[in-house]
């Protein structure tokens, strides 16, 4: 008995709908959604006066339009305590008034000194992202000691302002002044 | 089949005919009026009888018999039955066939490739449905199958199409729902390590595997509450540097296969980004802008 006929074999031909890639864009959305976590924690874990515990709980983001994004689309529908969060693009250094946070990118770290008087007298809590800036009256400043996003603090310059940074917050610090 | 029918039915007529039939030439005989059933049934018999459950001929052409009843059949789990004796019985032939001058032992490996061929085609059709489980356990069978004819049976194009198939389906699983699929990207994991481990230098599986990891590492954060504690967001950082690791280990492979592919450069300088590392991330930026006039944002 012998086989007359060939023995064919299949091809294999898969169309997969979409195709795969990795976007630097989501990278820069990844770190935005770290540091957003981290401003909700800041937002309860901080104290400040009882003239700023009322009304909205403004957050201004000043240089970092992707975190900005991330907070509006996470933060819209929440509150901490009775206020309700605001979240406010800062164009310009004299759009910084009333902030209970305040980002300040790296770039725009000029604003520090051009409206010291003002931060100070308005307890805004000053979060900041550049090595060595708590010198200059950053109060939370993100670091880069390994791959994690981490952050260190300063209970002097806070407290300057009357604000207090709770314990869950400094004890997670990688630094505390 | 019907050439195997015709020597099977010489052999039935050259016996003496005044005898008694054995169980095996019956099965032929009913085979000749085309009754399956009635030549499985006598066939089965002959495996019970002592004396012709020793002869090689008798699984030989029971092989043949399931071989076709399996061809036959529109139930899956009748065919896949029917063609699992059929295997079952020209190995048996095989082995019997050994002391004597092997007769069959052509016919018979011919019958085990031609199933074997089946069940790559099979697998290859289940996987076109992109019923990704069946299509590998088609491609398992098929090797099974053809390691009974040689141990160390394995070819890399058709075990690489099928897993290189079956990994594509999973990733596209994934990413439509990368919470509910979870399973599909290890999955699809496991079956680009089983390619690489053929070749660990093959360029779209390095690719395909970095930008999985890459994209679970960001999934993990572009997809979290925001409300997390401290201890919890600092879990989360750290499995997502663990994905952009991972995604470095396999990209950083692939780069090194071709230096100018975006999709490459803009997953490096993604991962490096993620993992802060500002040097390298500026370096594949560049890279990047000089090949395409644009960062990898888009």
């Amino acid at each position: 008995m012998k086989f007359k006929k060939f023995i064919i074999l299949a091809v294999l031909i898969i169309i997969v709908p979409s195709t795969i890639v990795a976007q630097l864009s989501n990278a820069k959305k990844a770190r935005a959604m770290q540091k957003a976590v981290y401003f909700w924690n800041f937002a309860q874990g901080c104290d400040w006066p009882d003239e700023h515990r009322s009304g909205n709980f403004v957050i201004g983001i000043y240089g970092d339009n992707e975190l900005y994004t991330a907070l509006i689309k996470g933060y819209s529908s929440l509150k901490r305590g009775s206020q309700p969060f605001k979240i406010v693009e800062i164009k310009e250094a004299g759009e910084i008034d009333g902030c209970h946070m305040l980002y300040v990118d790296e770039a725009k770290k000029y604003v520090l000194e051009s409206k010291r008087k003002v931060l100070k007298s308005s307890a805004t809590l000053i979060i900041t992202n550049q090595k060595g800036i708590l010198n200059e009256g950053s109060m939370i400043n993100f670091v880069y000691p390994t791959p994690l996003t981490e952050f260190e603090v300063s209970k002097s310059n806070a407290s300057k302002s009357k604000l207090v940074i709770g314990k869950d917050i400094s004890s997670m610090a990688v630094a505390v002044r | 089949m019907k050439q195997f029918l015709h020597i099977a039915f010489l052999l039935v007529v050259a016996s003496n005919v005044t005898a008694q039939r054995t169980h095996w030439e019956q099965a032929v005989l009913c085979y000749q009026e085309d009754s399956l059933i009635c030549a499985s049934e006598k066939i089965d018999l002959a495996i019970k009888d002592s004396n012709e459950v020793k002869d090689p001929y008798t699984w030989h052409v029971r092989a043949f018999i399931y071989r076709e009843i399996s061809k036959r059949s529109s139930d899956e789990n009748e065919k896949n039955l029917a063609r699992d004796k059929s295997v079952e019985a020209f190995t048996k032939s095989l082995s019997l066939d050994k002391l004597d001058e092997q007769k069959l032992k052509t016919n018979n490996i011919k019958g085990l490739e031609a199933i074997a061929t089946g069940l790559y085609n099979e697998g290859v059709t289940w996987l076109q449905r992109f019923e990704v489980e069946k299509g590998i356990e088609f491609l398992e069978k098929h090797n099974k199958t053809l390691r009974i004819i040689d141990d160390n049976y394995f070819i890399v194009e058709r075990e690489v199409s099928i897993k290189r198939a079956a990994a594509a389906i999973l990733t596209d699983r994934y990413n439509d729902d990368n919470e509910g699929n979870s399973d599909a990207f290890d999955k699809a994991i496991e079956y680009y390590n089983d390619i690489l481990a053929v070749d660990s230098n093959d360029f779209k599986t390095n690719l395909n595997i970095g930008v999985l990891y890459h994209n679970k590492g960001i999934n993990l954060l572009t997809g979290t509450r925001l409300d997390l504690t401290l201890p919890e967001i600092m879990q989360l950082q750290k499995d997502h540097v663990f994905y952009m690791q991972k995604s470095l280990q396999y990209m950083t492979k692939a780069y090194q296969t071709n230096e100018n592919h975006p999709g490459v450069i803009r997953a490096l300088a993604g991962a490096y980004y993620s993992l802060h590392d500002d040097e390298k991330h500026e370096f594949y930026n560049q890279k990047l802008i000089k090949l395409e006039g644009t960062e990898g944002n888009d």
